[in-house]
């Protein structure tokens, strides 16, 4: 019940943001400008009538056509999600796994090789991947590729998303903070279940120490490693939006960063609009993305420290 | 013998940086009113200039050292983000202290965090500073400031109050609430002490992420200062304005990359080196007074809360 209770609240805060997303897209974005001698004095047109009428306007749009709203292009805003969204799902998903998987191995490595000169290669590169700017490494990594094509070396298409291999770059540039994320965390529960009795037992054994990590020990830290889901999520969300940008490729955050039209020249008088159906389709589906994630991660949590109580009392 | 590199690192990268803010403009070669070179020697030889012996950085578009400019920005880029974190941790002591006594509190600062923590900040500010509200008020610094803060108060809150809650398990503060000590008798003497170290080392850390935040603004061309200035059009007719940049800030020079990464890539190269530098710097010390104390620690606890949990447990002990 009282998992319920917290999806529910979930749902309640989803919502509530939603309903502010839809209110704050609808806000018009007219401005005005008087002319004193030679200046331009600037300003932002608000009237409470024109914006009621934006909020009529679209709502009698989206009974009218069924659909969230229509783009500046003339296409319906759901069109434009679906061919965004897979280009976006392309680069995340596999983002999402790689990171796993090497967050892992580099978590286990961090931890087999906490002194020595090879610790060099585990928790201080875990600890550099966590405090670099993804953006530094991309402005490093494009700056090296262009010096290298200048040189006549290779010629690769670096921007876009007409190749194949566009989505590889992107795919590295969003899991390198993850990884180092995930190895963090990987290393912690290790070094947590290290103490325990059944570590020590097989280790009285004889088992070998690669075995007791990878079939015993990590296998307790799966739960305590499935807690920190959502977060990851998160931070592969934000970066997505620079990384995108900074790749040129078309997926869901450079649409959304388009939508928002941000402007760094204007002509006096000029409305600063954004494509309000766009803007609220894009944001309903992150926040229906976050909804899920989080709600996958209530339940988690709930059964797995249901199942720690258990194991506790 | 296990030395804390980190904290070694950090606490130099910080120095170096305080000397930057304060001695800065003295430096030898900084030119501090950054002026605008359109030729260089030679009448034909205009920016942008390449890194050589006279711009050890290379100059910008409009010929300014970026040497001088990056030293000269580190005040105002800096000082705006320590402002930030001091301002929202300050009001998140309070806040979070509070719900950790106050039932009311804490459903606000549910609520608040429901709202404000589920979606990244960053998305929250490009929209925030897009409004055009926002875009013409010659206060936009201030409130773009305020929104940040407002946002980042209510989760630093919430690790406050989850570092309180594990001091109130102990006997010890038992003994102190029954002594009847008062709400500040309590967070001077019980919550301050234990929890402090924590505190300074998420501190400095926040203040790495504030700096990564403004360094991802400024690649959107979002700055939180911003004014716009006449470039051209007629004479008593229609102008056209660009949206520049007031305070000298690193991020300034990330706004441009699409096209200065292939011609002239040291400009943002500079720019961002300087803000992963000071991150660099940041995170190490926060890493080092985290692990100064963990340090002290038997093998195999918690690294979360592992030192409050230690003087936790200093005075579960039955005596």
């Amino acid at each position: 019940m009282t998992l319920f209770l917290k999806l529910l609240v979930n749902l309640f805060f989803w919502v509530s943001i939603a309903v502010i997303i839809v209110l704050a897209a609808l806000i018009p974005r007219e401005t005005t400008f008087e002319r004193i001698g030679t200046i331009d004095y600037m300003a932002w047109d608000f009237s409470w009538k024109a914006y009621e009428e934006n909020i009529v306007n679209y709502y009698r749009d989206v009974k009218e056509n069924k659909s969230l709203g229509t783009t500046q292009f003339k296409i319906p805003v759901e069109t434009e999600l679906h061919h965004y969204g897979l280009r976006s799902l392309k680069i995340m998903i596999p983002a999402f796994l790689l990171s796993i998987i090497l967050g892992i191995i580099k978590g286990v490595y961090d931890y087999t090789y906490q002194k020595g000169p090879r610790k060099l290669f585990g928790t201080f590169t875990t600890w550099l991947g966590q405090s670099i700017p993804d953006f530094f490494i991309i402005f490093s990594v494009q700056t090296f590729l262009f010096f290298l094509m200048d040189q006549g070396f290779i010629k690769v298409d670096m921007y876009g998303d007409e190749q194949w291999y566009n989505i590889i770059m992107p795919i590295l540039f969003l899991s390198m903070y993850p990884v180092s994320l995930i190895a963090k965390y990987t290393a912690e529960a290790l070094e947590e279940e290290e103490q325990k009795d059944y570590i020590r037992t097989a280790l009285s054994k004889g088992v070998p120490r690669r075995m007791i990590i990878w079939k015993h020990a990590l296998r307790n830290c799966y739960p305590k490693l499935l807690l920190h889901f959502m977060p990851v999520v998160m931070t592969l969300l934000s970066a997505m939006l620079v990384v995108e940008f900074l790749t040129m490729y078309r997926g869901i955050g450079t649409r959304l960063l388009s939508i928002l039209a941000i402007q760094t020249k204007m002509l006096p008088g000029q409305p600063l609009p954004i494509d309000p159906g766009a803007f609220i389709g894009f944001s309903f589906l992150i926040i229906f993305v976050l909804l899920i994630v989080q709600w996958i991660d209530s339940i988690l949590t709930h059964f797995l420290t249901k199942q720690k109580e258990e194991a506790a009392s | 013998m296990n030395r804390n590199w980190s904290l070694w690192l950090g606490t130099l990268g910080c120095f170096i940086f305080l000397i930057i803010i304060f001695l800065g403009p003295n430096f030898p070669g900084v030119d501090a009113q950054l002026k605008q070179n359109f030729y260089w020697k030679d009448l034909f030889n205009i920016p942008i200039f390449s890194p050589d012996a006279d711009f050890p950085f290379g100059s910008d578009r409009k010929g300014v050292d970026m040497y001088s400019a990056l030293i000269m920005g580190t005040r105002y880029t800096l000082l705006t983000v320590l402002s930030i974190s001091i301002i929202a941790f300050s009001l998140a002591l309070v806040l979070g202290a509070g719900a950790a006594h106050n039932r009311g509190i804490h459903w606000l600062l549910k609520a608040w965090n429901g709202v404000f923590s589920r979606i990244p900040l960053l998305f929250f500010v490009i929209f925030f500073a897009t409004i055009p509200f926002f875009i013409f008020s010659p206060h936009r610094f201030y409130y773009l400031v305020g929104a940040i803060i407002v946002i980042e108060t209510g989760k630093l809150a919430e690790f406050v109050r989850k570092s309180i809650l594990i001091i109130q398990t102990t006997d010890y503060f038992q003994s102190g609430v029954v002594m009847g000590t008062g709400f500040w008798g309590l967070f001077k003497w019980y919550y301050w002490p234990n929890c402090f170290s924590q505190w300074l080392s998420h501190f400095f850390s926040h203040v790495g992420s504030i700096l990564f935040l403004l360094g991802q603004l400024g690649i959107f061309n979002i700055f939180l200062a911003q004014a716009m200035i006449p470039i051209g059009g007629v004479p008593g007719g229609l102008a056209t304005y660009e949206f520049q940049n007031t305070l000298p800030n690193w991020a300034t020079y990330l706004s441009n990359f699409y096209f200065d990464i292939d011609p002239a890539p040291w400009i943002p190269l500079s720019a961002a080196a300087f803000i992963t530098a000071a991150m660099l710097s940041f995170h190490a010390l926060s890493d080092g007074i985290r692990r100064h104390y963990v340090n002290q620690l038997p093998k195999g606890q918690p690294k979360l809360n592992a030192f409050i949990e230690k003087q936790a447990q200093k005075w579960r002990k039955p005596a």
